[in-house]
């Protein structure tokens, strides 16, 4: 262990002081901050030292969730927050793209600086205002960073997807957000051959009325027929650049970014989060449970249309060095991904249990790809990390800490997280994250410790400040509030020792994780549906733990009589999914069946779908007007291969 | 059908159930020497799916450490190295993908 102080200890040390208090262990300091939410985010946004103005006071209003408000008369603006960091320099490395293809480019936060007051500038020269959605399709990018930052630096609301989805799955996405603005790139590369998106570029805008600019991120290689201005990015470079003073500053909630989250039925949720709970939960998260700082290179292996794409973007504002991957993590080499990190000397690696288990499965040994040095902290998230995946990476990384982080695209953050100073205990995250009151709810009532449902029995300010179009907030509230009044249910199964190691064990609503990455069921569902001879379908999760990812997706047919359902019929059913939505929302077992489970007043349930098709005693029976079907569905689904 | 043609059948139905839909051998396009990676086939990730399933419908035991295009890049190669292995055989339920 360094005998540097952790930034966490230093906090500790400083909480402790300011406030007379003795904390033995970080399970007080941790209760602590819950039981004094004022104090301790006050004094957070204190250390963080972001420039801010207006007051600190108050740190909260309201009582619930529902009405909570942090910072009320503070404002902020979230890219000078991450250009403008106390001594780092501007000829710091701020990001570098590295790909499949060997291509290796930086650049400073000087040059980011540039970049993004630019994009900035031609933005608000355009007519872009505060609170308009800027929507992007785009790969792993310094553009798209840069993009990115200069759309919220002028209070503009930024939402993005990865190129590999299908059309219907971004209309679903973007139409709901009638944006002015879209970025895109118009191909990609992956495993050495060029994907052009062009054909679907020009079907999204050709169905987005509300479009008045396209702006292109790469060069073109074929022409772009679309009946809105098109501007290519280095247009928008030469645009004189606004000064960094110049920027406007929003209030804590003003939105920043809008995400997805599919749920089981409807169009995907837009979950709408504010620039301070954003930054301040990141920062937290950052500098207290991962020590990032400007003397840290960190690699997160990720998409822009996932949370941990903006994760890893507000580490610009701890001076850190990001280093992005785009293309094939295993082309042309099985260990190219491994290679990047050697080469580059990433201090702190984010990955998943699907690499990892990529790793394990094709027998890479990465002390023979470089001695990867410089790497103090792997970090994995997605879906759950087995012990024998956290063996493996002691074994391989000179037992470096293997820290499992969990959380959502729903507060775009982590509810457990590492601790630079504690152990690793296999199979565990380290501890929970500081200031969120993450309890467990079982048949005990709600406890600090023991397994059941994760539950958050406090506001946090990462809490989403709102759902786009949904004026009166029922969805936002049926999503989290309803289902445990009082609390805010996250969805997933949580177990947390008496000695406060928390353990995620997966997700406890019907929501489907392929390869670490969340898929809402409503989406397979739509496009299943629409396809002729199907009357009806579900989609389950099955655990099949040798699968990068530990899981496998199992569709639920009940067939119209008179269509055969023959092997040419699967095929294209599974084409039409991956066409319209994305390969991995694809159904690796297509089964027909002769009914679907369903509940006395008529729904159809999941779980008792997924406990049958997993081989576990179904719980709820007696809540089913068909039980017998889940013998029927156990015996046509075939069991994971162990 | 003969032990290569029930692999040759086994990978290409597995190549359309999990990569290619219904079009695995019009990519092929008849050459089973046709190199997986350069063609877009299969990626590296695939390869360790692709293994996974061989061992769990031929009854084989394969050394990760000879996973690597020599012996998996394409339909031929794969032949030449799993039929001969010990305890290779495909079942007639292994060769029927769709569950009914």
């Amino acid at each position: 262990m360094s005998n540097v102080p952790s930034q966490l200890q230093l906090f500790t040390e400083y909480t402790a002081s300011r406030h007379n208090v003795f904390f033995d262990g970080y399970q007080a300091l941790h209760q602590w901050c819950c039981d004094h939410p004022v104090e301790f985010w006050g004094d957070w946004l204190a250390c963080s030292a972001i420039p801010h103005n207006g007051s600190t006071a108050p740190v909260i209003t309201g009582s619930g969730f529902i009405d909570r408000q942090f910072f009320p008369e503070l404002t902020l603006n979230y890219t000078r927050c991450l250009l403008q960091v106390n001594d780092v320099s501007d000829d710091h490395p701020a990001v570098s793209i590295a790909d499949e293809s060997g291509r290796l480019v930086s650049v400073t936060r000087g040059e980011l600086r540039e970049m993004v007051l630019s994009i900035a500038a031609w933005l608000r020269h355009s007519g872009v205002q505060p609170g308009d959605r800027i929507v992007a399709i785009a790969h792993n990018s310094i553009e798209s960073i840069a993009a990115c930052l200069g759309c919220l630096s002028i209070g503009a609301v930024w939402s993005s997807v990865s190129p590999e989805l299908g059309v219907t799955a971004v209309l679903e996405r973007f139409r709901q957000l009638a944006p002015a603005v879209v970025f895109s790139n118009t191909q990609y590369q992956l495993n050495g051959s060029r994907h052009s998106m062009v054909s679907n570029l020009q079907s999204v805008i050709e169905q987005m009325p509300s479009l008045e600019h396209l702006i292109l991120l790469d060069e073109a290689v074929e022409a772009v027929d679309v009946e809105v201005a098109t501007h290519r990015l280095d247009d928008l470079l030469e645009q004189a650049a606004l000064s960094l003073d110049n920027l406007v500053d929003f209030p804590f909630d003003h939105p920043l970014f809008i995400m997805f989250s599919s749920g089981t039925t409807g169009k995907p949720k837009c979950i709408v989060h504010g620039a301070g709970g954003t930054l301040l939960e990141h920062l937290k998260e950052h500098r207290l449970h991962g020590d990032l700082s400007s003397a840290d290179t960190l690699l997160f292996q990720t998409s822009t249309g996932w949370m941990m794409w903006n994760w890893q973007l507000s580490a610009l504002a701890s001076g850190t060095h990001i280093v992005l991957y785009d293309g094939s993590v295993s082309y042309p080499q099985k260990s190219r991904l491994l290679t990047v990190l050697n080469d580059l000397n990433v201090t702190v690696f984010g990955t998943s249990p699907a690499y990892i288990q990529f790793l394990i499965e094709s027998g890479i040994e990465p002390e023979s790809v470089g001695s990867f040095s410089s790497l103090r902290a792997i970090q994995s998230t997605g879906s759950v990390l087995f012990e024998s995946q956290f063996e493996w990476l002691a074994q391989h990384f000179r037992n470096i800490p293997v820290q499992s982080v969990s959380g959502g695209t729903d507060m775009i953050g982590c509810l457990v997280l590492g601790h630079p100073d504690l152990p690793v205990r296999t199979g565990d995250s380290q501890c929970l994250s500081l200031g969120i009151d993450v309890r467990v709810l079982n048949e005990h009532g709600i406890g600090r410790d023991g397994t059941g449902e994760l539950v958050v029995v406090k506001p946090f300010p990462s809490q989403p400040v709102y759902y786009w179009n949904d004026s009166d907030g029922q969805r936002l509230s049926a999503s989290y509030f309803e289902a445990n009044p009082g609390c805010w249910t996250h969805g997933d199964q949580i177990r947390i020792t008496n000695d406060g190691s928390p353990r995620i064990l997966g997700r406890s609503d019907g929501t489907l994780n392929v390869r670490g990455v969340r898929i809402g069921p409503a989406e397979i569902m739509t496009v299943v549906n629409r396809i002729k001879g199907v009357r009806e379908s579900m989609i389950v999760e099955q655990a099949s733990p040798r699968e990068p990812g530990g899981s496998r997706l199992v569709l639920l047919l009940v067939m119209q009589s008179e269509v055969p359902f023959e092997r040419n019929f699967v095929l294209q059913l599974k084409k039409q999914v991956a066409t319209e939505t994305s390969r991995l929302h694809v159904p690796s077992i297509v089964v027909k069946v002769p009914a679907l489970p369903r509940t006395h007043n008529g729904k159809p349930s999941e779980k008792a779908a997924r406990d049958a098709v997993n081989r576990v005693n179904v719980t709820n029976r007696s809540a089913l007007v068909n039980p017998g079907i889940l013998e029927q569905i156990a015996q046509l689904v075939p069991e994971a291969p162990g | 059908m003969t032990e290569n043609e029930k692999l040759r059948k086994l990978v290409v139905d597995w190549l359309d159930d999990n990569y290619h839909f219904g079009d695995a051998e019009s990519m092929i396009d008849g050459d089973d020497e046709k190199s997986f990676l350069q063609s877009g086939i299969l990626d590296s990730l695939g390869f360790v799916s692709l293994v996974l399933f061989l061992e769990n419908n031929c009854h084989v035991a394969i050394d990760r450490a000879r996973l690597s295009p020599e012996n998996f890049d394409s339909l031929g190669k794969i032949i030449r190295f799993v039929v001969p292995m010990s305890g290779f055989h495909i079942t007639s339920e292994a060769l029927g993908l769709v569950h009914e």
